[in-house]
């Protein structure tokens, strides 16, 4: 990025733009520029900034200064003729709209009825008005000099008349409609059908079963992973500015402050509001933005300020907007046609202003002072008080930036990896430190492809469970008005519960903890095989897709997915998870036909295959010849010059359907978001409904073969006679909801309480309260949870709050409603922490980031990592793991030059970027801080740990999973298969450390296998070491053993004393504890039944450390490690989440389960084993 | 809900109203203007444009203008839509604010 050099005027520096002091000078320059061209207009401002006036006099008071803060921004950035140009191109437009209403949609109409304009040649009348135009005609021109027509209407009748003869063509006849359809000109607004709001879905009744879809001609051919949706240009936001009535003059602004009902006789001061039709209370912007006000300065030209006026209530207005909520829209006061397209207006507002010369510093200035925001101009003093923020999504970016304008100190950590972003642009050194950055002055130097992109970690939900639709760029524009502030540090990998707990916030000096960490755990379907290999929640999809990169060419994370699809829900998510999934099937299997025949231009099909299953192989062929067939039609459309009709293929192969229990439009994606819905349908989803998931029925080979529904039969949802019907399903998704992550009150109950499903809220006196459920706006904004015993307090936001649950704009309206409360009891106490903020971020720093140590060889296929993450380190518990992830940026980039056959230049790169790798605590050195994390290079992932360099950053998310469980004075069987062992090491210790008496079975495949004998001698009393080579180990100790063979015939060796006579006696076990492959687990939970119940004492515990496919190990959230157990009396099938609960007694773990599903990716891990062998040899 | 105009707009007839109607859902008699109860939404822009303060909200009607209510009903199913201003009828500066002008309403 080349430098720019921004010099503001005003005798201001760059860096000034981002002090406190800094920004109050530019106050008084402003109110001084203000005073010399309007005195009157700065007395006002003074007089309301001392008391804020009443609503509409505040909006007047705004709308009065708007002119004069274009022109003084204008004049700091030196760029007075841009902001002037865009400003004109406003005005220039301002025809089009007053035409559009007086003009067309009055005199066209009652003066010209339907049966006449049908009469009408349009296309003539056309040709003549481009004459009369001097041979252009555009609808600009023709409002232009329709305008200019109507000054004079006696001496321009004629051509008056031919005007409004084609206003009515184009308005009221289909031809007319049709010919105009892009434009906004000839437009009227049209009336509002709850019940019909997809007017293209065509509905088909099959079987009895209904469902939604679109024909060819109404879809819209999405092709992989780039932004679907640019959104709306300055014609159309002006379009929809002028449609707004701005209510806000007669106080009637619903968008803003919803649509309010009268209040019942016996409270007359009660806010109540309307409901949707569909029974949605439409509180409207659940931030309070100025929304009428906001679209009265966009119709005045004042582009600048139309956005200062947004960002007044909604400084993150870069997570609003189109195609991310709608609140204000629903609650518009056109309830009867069309409403106003408020996200549109506001996001073109926002995306004007980015585009000018150092927009992107204009934007990130306002965040901070804004002279409009009568009550807050300028942050706050500072008040050295410290806040942890936990969660860095929606509601936890909002709150951050408001504390911070409050004058607090915010730390945000995140669960997720969040990638570095360049210091030059964040500020930010890679230890943390702060360095100075550069303003930006172009801001699509920011800005990647969306099928690019860095998948960056910030932005919490909005980074992973929104899709493509949305331009994710905003996520950097967001953070980075975070992470440019000094008050401000970002921690990616810590999880609040496991990283860092109450206690380690408080005695680190925070004075506040806001917890701000979303949904979690994911509905699961209670049905029969409703945990088979195929199915996978929503959430473990979307994150698996957009944080691992998966659809990426370069990317070598494993995401197999088959068609058909069908995803069960009736929310966003579902929706959402629809529309990725048939996005991405194509994507994956181009990149596995492409992967695949480069592989084998060089060592042939038959090597490629060599590993291959028979599933795998019937898979193979399918993504082979799938990936052909796509192959073959971009051909064939690139040569007969037509679109690519792809969705055809994928609908023919199965495709992906939404199955819904209840009707489409009692859907909540329909009811909350139907446009989410419509463009789901244009992109060739079908939506079935009335159907209520009964069971899965399995292939040959244990995989989802169907899903059977119950059938309605009349009326939806009346009839428990109804018979069953059936979809051919590969992949089944299941979005049937989430509750809000609550782990913590499991983890900290002394902390975290429950009410229901929610935490407890609390009053500012720490007493139980009922927040309202599920409203939006609430008149006290409980939100407050707990409070510590010194008096402080920790609260909650967004999803996790049961006000605020339910979208991306309710959580940061929590932030907005909620932070002046976390303001107020902060302000009770003196700060715990005296310490600057750059020393306090030091610390802070040290103990969080995690940087690569060494890495070790162990075995020919073990590598030892050891990594410093002090506070990782001092958390350790035996048992308990970590996730570690390289950072995508950076991870080194291999250029596949030797490609041959088909391959092609673009698909020669792979970056080496890990998938989240659960990886065990071997040893910690809490002094040091250092972690131990023992890895089996398993073709995958794993393999580039050996890669990872000394010094390099990395995620070191956790601890995770629950300490093992260690009892004093008992006996103790350690049962470990290969890396097993490595888990045993401490867990070993433990227990004798505690008193008790370990006899572990060590075992290995070969010789060769085997590292730190003297961890594992320290672990145990007596050690069996097993191995499948002979000639076996030779014991190191006189009471330690050796066996060749497997670990299970090892333990009924020694335990019948044909290995000599045993110190310890498996008779005396009180516990096994077993930990390595599912096979070997699987083998030693079932021969304590058999081969070895006659020395197992009856009641003896058996545990094993399962290891489920992981994703984000924090607990609860992705469910990907979801692990069936079976009761062994009852057979009843509960799940489990393997990432909170590792250690699962080895009688209840359904082993054939596991196995299945570890076995979801195999065959895409197979080939890209084979690929990382190929662009990483070994050296 | 909806909103209505009452007595004081019979035989002034301004169509102030008409000119800032988002939704035009005003109606056009020979001396009167009524309010289509289905289309209008609340939105009050009319309310001070009116120079004799015709026009209520539905729940804000004086109690002696009630009738009006029905009668923007009744009289909006008949007469013909109106989009634009025009000028005041000729006397109306003379009738502004007589009591008891129901008598005169034309239909």
């Amino acid at each position: 990025m080349a430098a720019a050099t921004l010099k503001p005027g005003f005798g201001l520096q760059f860096p000034d733009l981002y002090r406190r002091d800094g920004l109050v000078r530019l106050d008084a320059a402003f109110v001084d520029f203000l005073r010399a061209a309007a005195p009157e207009t700065a007395d006002k401002l003074v007089t309301a900034r001392a008391s804020v006036p009443d609503t509409k006099t505040e909006s007047a008071v705004i709308l009065e200064l708007a002119p004069h803060l274009e022109r003084f921004i204008a004049q700091l950035f030196d760029i007075a003729d841009d902001v002037l140009a865009l400003d004109r191109r406003h005005d220039d437009l301002a025809p089009l709209y007053e035409i559009k209403r007086k003009f067309v949609q009055r005199q066209a109409v009652s003066k010209i009825k339907p049966p006449e304009a049908a009469t009408i040649d349009g296309l003539a009348l056309e040709a003549e008005l481009k004459a009369l135009f001097g041979g252009k005609f555009d609808e600009l021109t023709f409002a232009t000099q329709v305008t200019a027509w109507l000054t004079d209407e006696a001496a321009n009748t004629e051509k008056i008349t031919l005007a409004l003869r084609y206003a009515a063509w184009a308005l009221q006849t289909p031809q007319g409609r049709a010919h105009t359809f892009d434009g906004v000109l000839f437009k009227a607004p049209a009336k509002t059908d709850p019940a019909n709001l997809i007017p293209h879905a065509e509905k088909k009744i099959v079987d009895g079963v209904t469902s939604f879809h679109f024909d060819a001609k109404h879809l819209r051919r999405r092709e992989g992973f780039a932004l679907t949706d640019e959104g709306t240009n300055l014609v159309g936001a002006l379009d929809e500015a002028n449609y707004c009535i701005w209510c806000h003059k007669q106080g009637k602004d619903s968008c803003s402050k919803g649509l309010r009902d009268k209040p019942p006789a016996d409270a007359p001061q009660a806010i109540v509001y309307k409901k949707s039709p569909f029974g949605v209370t439409l509180a409207g912007c659940p931030l309070e933005e100025k929304i009428s006000e906001f679209h009265m300065a966009k119709t005045q030209g004042l582009a600048v300020a139309a956005l200062a006026i947004i960002t007044i209530d909604n400084p993150m207005a870069a997570a609003t907007g189109h195609r991310i909520c709608n609140d204000c829209m629903k609650a518009c006061i056109y309830q009867k046609q069309e409403p106003v397209d408020i996200p549109q207006a506001e996001t073109r507002t926002l995306k004007d202003v980015l585009e000018l010369p150092w927009g992107f510093e204009i934007y990130s200035l306002l965040t901070r002072w804004n002279p409009l925001n009568l009550r807050r101009p300028v942050p706050l003093a500072p008040t050295g008080r410290k806040v942890l923020a936990v969660g860095m999504g929606p509601s936890g970016f909002t709150l951050s930036h408001h504390l911070m304008n409050d004058g607090h100190i915010v730390a945000g950590i995140d669960g997720l990896k969040i990638e570095p972003l360049p210091a030059i642009l964040s500020g930010v050194n890679p230890d943390g430190s702060r360095t100075d950055f550069e303003p930006v002055r172009d801001v699509t130097t920011l800005y990647e492809g969306l099928d690019d992109r860095v998948m960056a970690g910030f932005g919490g939900v909005a980074e992973y469970g929104i899709t493509v639709r949305w331009n994710k760029n905003f996520l950097k524009v967001i953070r980075l008005l975070l992470e440019r502030r000094e008050e401000f540090a970002l921690y990616g990998g810590v999880r609040f519960g496991g990283t860092l707990t109450v206690e380690d916030a408080q005695s680190m000096g925070f004075d506040h903890i806001a917890l701000c960490m979303g949904a979690g755990k994911p509905t699961t379907l209670d049905i029969p095989n409703g945990l088979a290999r195929g199915v996978r929640t929503a959430s473990d999809f979307l994150m698996a897709l957009q944080l691992t990169g998966a659809a990426k060419a370069e990317s070598i994370a494993n995401m197999q997915l088959r068609l058909p699809v069908v995803v069960i829900g009736g929310g966003l998510t579902a929706v959402d998870t629809a529309t990725e999934s048939l996005a991405y099937y194509p994507v994956q299997v181009e990149k596995f036909l492409l992967r695949y025949e480069t592989l084998s231009a060089k060592d042939g099909e038959d090597k490629v295959r060599a590993a291959w299953s028979d599933e795998e192989r019937e898979i193979g062929e399918e993504f082979l010849a799938h990936g052909r067939a796509i192959r073959a039609e971009r051909e064939a459309a690139k040569r007969e010059d037509r679109a690519t009709h792809i969705v055809e293929l994928l609908q023919s192969w199965g495709g992906v359907t939404v199955a819904y229990r209840r009707k489409l439009t009692d859907s909540p994606s329909y009811t909350l978001n139907h446009e989410e819905v419509e463009k789901a349908l244009e992109e060739g989803i079908v939506f079935a409904e009335g159907l209520n998931p009964l069971s899965i029925d399995l292939d040959d080979y244990g995989a989802v073969r169907s899903i059977n529904f119950r059938k309605p039969e009349g009326p939806v949802g009346t009839s428990d006679e109804a018979g069953v019907h059936t979809l051919p399903a590969h992949s089944i998704f299941i979005a049937a909801g989430t509750q809000p992550n609550t782990v913590l009150a499991r983890e900290d109950a002394d902390h975290f309480a429950l009410d229901g499903k929610y935490f407890r809220a609390c009053d500012e006196e720490g007493q139980p309260i009922k927040p309202v459920f599920s409203l939006s706006k609430t008149e006290s904004a409980d939100v407050l949870l707990s409070r510590l015993e010194d008096g402080r307090f920790i609260s909650f936001f967004g999803d996790l709050h049961p006000s605020y649950f339910g979208n991306v704009v309710k959580a940061m309206g929590s932030a907005r409603q909620g932070y002046p409360k976390v303001s107020r009891v902060l302000a009770k106490h003196a700060p715990l922490n005296a310490t600057a903020p750059a020393d306090f971020f030091a610390t802070l720093s040290n103990d969080l980031l995690a940087t690569v140590e060494r890495v070790e060889r162990l075995t020919p296929n073990i590598v030892e990592v050891v990594v410093r993450a002090p506070l990782a380190a001092r958390k350790f518990q035996p048992g308990q793991f970590y996730r570690l992830q390289n950072y995508e940026v950076l991870a080194p980039l291999v250029l596949d030059g030797a490609d041959s056959g088909e391959g092609k230049a673009a698909q020669s790169k792979t970056r080496l970027q890990m998938e989240g790798l659960a990886l065990t605590g071997a040893w910690v050195d809490r002094e040091k801080g250092l972690v131990s994390a023992i890895v089996l290079e398993m073709g995958g992932s794993s393999n580039l740990c050996a890669k990872l360099e000394p010094g390099e950053r990395v995620v070191l998310m956790g601890p995770t999973g629950a300490p093992t469980h260690i009892e004093a004075n008992e006996t103790v069987v350690l049962v470990g298969g290969g890396l097993g062992n490595a888990v045993l090491f401490s867990i070993g210790q433990a227990f004798r450390a505690a008193g008790s008496r370990v006899l572990y079975f060590a075992g290995y495949k070969r010789i060769i296998d085997r590292y730190r004998v003297a961890d594992i001698e320290a672990a145990a009393d007596v050690i069996v070491w097993c191995c499948d080579e002979q000639p076996g180990f030779t014991p190191g100790r006189p009471q330690d053993r050796t066996f060749v063979g497997n670990i299970v015939q090892a333990m009924e060796t020694y335990a019948s004393g044909r290995l000599g006579k045993p110190e310890l006696r498996m008779e005396d076990a009180d516990r096994v504890i077993a930990i390595g492959s599912d096979r070997m687990m699987s083998a030693v939970a079932r021969a304590r039944h058999d081969v070895l119940a006659r020395y197992m004492k009856a009641g003896h515990i058996a545990i094993g450390s399962i290891n489920s496919p992981m994703q984000c190990m924090m607990k609860e959230i992705c469910a990907q490690c979801l692990q069936p157990q079976r009761d062994p009396k009852t057979g009843k099938i509960t799940y489990v989440f393997s990432c909170f609960n590792q250690d699962q007694a080895l009688d209840e773990v359904d082993f054939p389960g596991l196995s299945d599903r570890l076995q979801q990716n195999s065959l895409q891990e197979k080939l890209t084993a084979q690929w990382i062998r190929r662009v990483m040899p070994v050296s | 809900m909806t909103h209505v105009v009452t007595e004081n707009c019979i035989k002034c007839k301004h169509t102030d109203c008409v000119d800032v109607c988002p939704v035009d859902c005003f109606r056009v008699g020979p001396n009167f203007l009524v309010i289509e109860p289905d289309e209008c939404i609340d939105c009050a822009v009319c309310i001070p444009e009116c120079p004799v303060n015709a026009i209520y909200a539905e729940e804000d009607v004086p109690e002696n203008q009630r009738a009006f209510i029905k009668l923007n009903v009744e009289l909006a199913r008949i007469w013909p839509t109106i989009t634009e201003k025009t000028d005041a009828l000729p006397d109306a500066e003379q009738w502004k604010d007589v009591e008891g002008k129901l008598q005169y309403l034309e239909r």
